[in-house]
């Protein structure tokens, strides 16, 4: 009687300490996939890639990639300084082919991936990719698209998300919305987005302070979407 | 009594030139404008025009301008006879841009260097380094190049299967840096209606401003 008593308390102290354990676990690598958590910027273009050129009237020269630039490392420094791991794919100004982007993003699973561009337009334009209809269709093979397809409705979250802190951030300004076959967007196991910020006709981004402001427009968005 | 008489027999002759006049203006008017209505509805169409000018072929043509695609139709001679001249000649009318646009999206300069079916019934199109050099603009512009340089390649050269662009004779990896442009480039445009009117309108190539939500 006594034996079958001890042996029942150890199995019920084994079965909490086993339970403990589990759902300790269970919570530390849920905190680790949550969305959100790590954050990827990527700066469109780059190297003699230069993407949209503008010559200003008073004589200035402003390239797209050195835009793009600014605005990813205000976007990475921002949220480390919110306490959200970010990661850039390109930190200085060299070519990567959208391969490399893709590989170089995936190296740091992210929980949310954003890719910088310009537009040519006055507004912002933000893209989540569009996926093709026939999920049989072996030239599926040349999008990636089963990477990015778990992930689409995510990422319409975030770009909503994105879309409302813009509009915030920048009262006097479009943002339109748009889906379009983005083969990046494709590549990328985790939500997606291309954020295209005004041509450098509406926005001066030799000022310091219009990246700063993108940057913190994003860092909302990325909270709120995380909410 | 007589001045009374010939008071009314003035004013009716008056009348009477005034009606008369009233009336041949009318029927001036009336005619003028029917025959402007007449000339409206007998402009003809590219089709037409070709089937008139012995020698010549309609083609569609889609061109990339402010965020859509616009067909044109243009008319071409020499006649077409095979399907290399009709992916020559359509090429050749979407590299010289939409009529009458000072700023359009089509990469100034190009030139085609050729044109050929594979094996397979890919079309490749071989395309001078001033279409990548020369290209300006996002990725809703690189998407509605090459959107529309193929539905105008679909539009009129029969037996395609899919298209391919090369660079220079090679194959290169993007246009702009948006888009890959070593894929056919059916599989990579064509995909899906999706749900929203948003998403719905943005696939067609049209961006409306519409959210997610």
């Amino acid at each position: 009687m006594l034996l079958r008593k001890i042996l029942m308390n150890k199995f019920l102290s084994a079965f909490i300490v086993c339970f403990a354990f589990m759902t300790l676990w269970a919570q530390a690598s849920g905190a680790a996939a949550s969305p959100g958590n790590t954050v990827v910027v990527d700066a469109g273009h780059g190297g003699y890639d230069a993407g949209i050129v503008y010559n200003s009237p008073d004589g200035m020269q402003t390239n797209e990639k050195d835009a793009d630039l600014r605005i990813a490392r205000a976007v990475i420094s921002t949220l480390r300084a919110a306490g959200t791991e970010a990661f850039a794919t390109r930190p200085v100004d060299r070519y990567m082919d959208i391969s490399q982007r893709a590989r170089a993003a995936q190296a740091k699973s992210p929980g949310l991936f954003l890719s910088v561009h310009l537009s040519s337009t006055g507004a912002f334009n933000i893209y989540v990719t569009s996926l093709p209809q026939d999920q049989t269709d072996p030239g599926q093979f040349y999008l990636y698209s089963n990477r990015q397809r778990p992930y689409i409705g995510e990422s319409r979250d975030f770009a909503s998300a994105l879309e409302q802190s813009i509009k915030q951030a920048f009262p006097n300004v479009s943002v339109l919305y748009t889906e379009i076959p983005l083969p990046l967007l494709d590549m990328i196991g985790a939500p997606a987005v291309m954020l295209e910020c005004p041509s450098p006709a509406y926005l001066n981004y030799r000022d310091p302070a219009v990246a700063g402001r993108i940057a913190q427009a994003v860092a909302g968005a990325v909270r709120a979407y995380e909410k | 009594m007589k001045n009374d008489k010939r008071g009314r027999k003035v004013f009716f002759t008056v009348a009477l030139v005034l009606l008369f006049a009233g009336g041949l203006t009318a029927g001036y008017l009336y005619l003028s404008l029917g025959t402007g209505l007449q000339r409206e509805q007998e402009k003809p169409s590219a089709a037409q025009v070709a089937q008139e000018v012995q020698g010549s072929s309609p083609l569609k043509i889609y061109y990339p301008v402010n965020g859509y695609l616009q067909m044109e139709e243009r008319v071409v001679t020499p006649m077409i006879l095979t399907r290399e001249d009709a992916a020559r000649a359509t090429v050749q009318e979407f590299l010289k841009g939409p009529a009458g646009m000072l700023d359009p999206s089509i990469p100034p300069d190009t030139r085609l260097l050729g044109t050929y079916f594979g094996a397979d019934g890919e079309l490749f199109i071989d395309l001078s380094d001033a279409f990548r050099r020369n290209f300006q603009g996002d990725a809703l512009t690189e998407y509605l190049l090459l959107r529309g340089l193929y539905e105008s390649l679909l539009s009129n050269v029969s037996g395609i299967k899919d298209v391919r662009l090369l660079i220079d004779g090679n194959e290169i990896e993007t246009i702009g840096g948006h888009m890959l442009a070593n894929v056919p480039l059916g599989r990579e445009l064509i995909t899906n209606s999706p749900q929203s009117t948003g998403v719905s309108n943005a696939a067609n190539g049209i961006s409306n401003g519409t959210g997610p939500e």
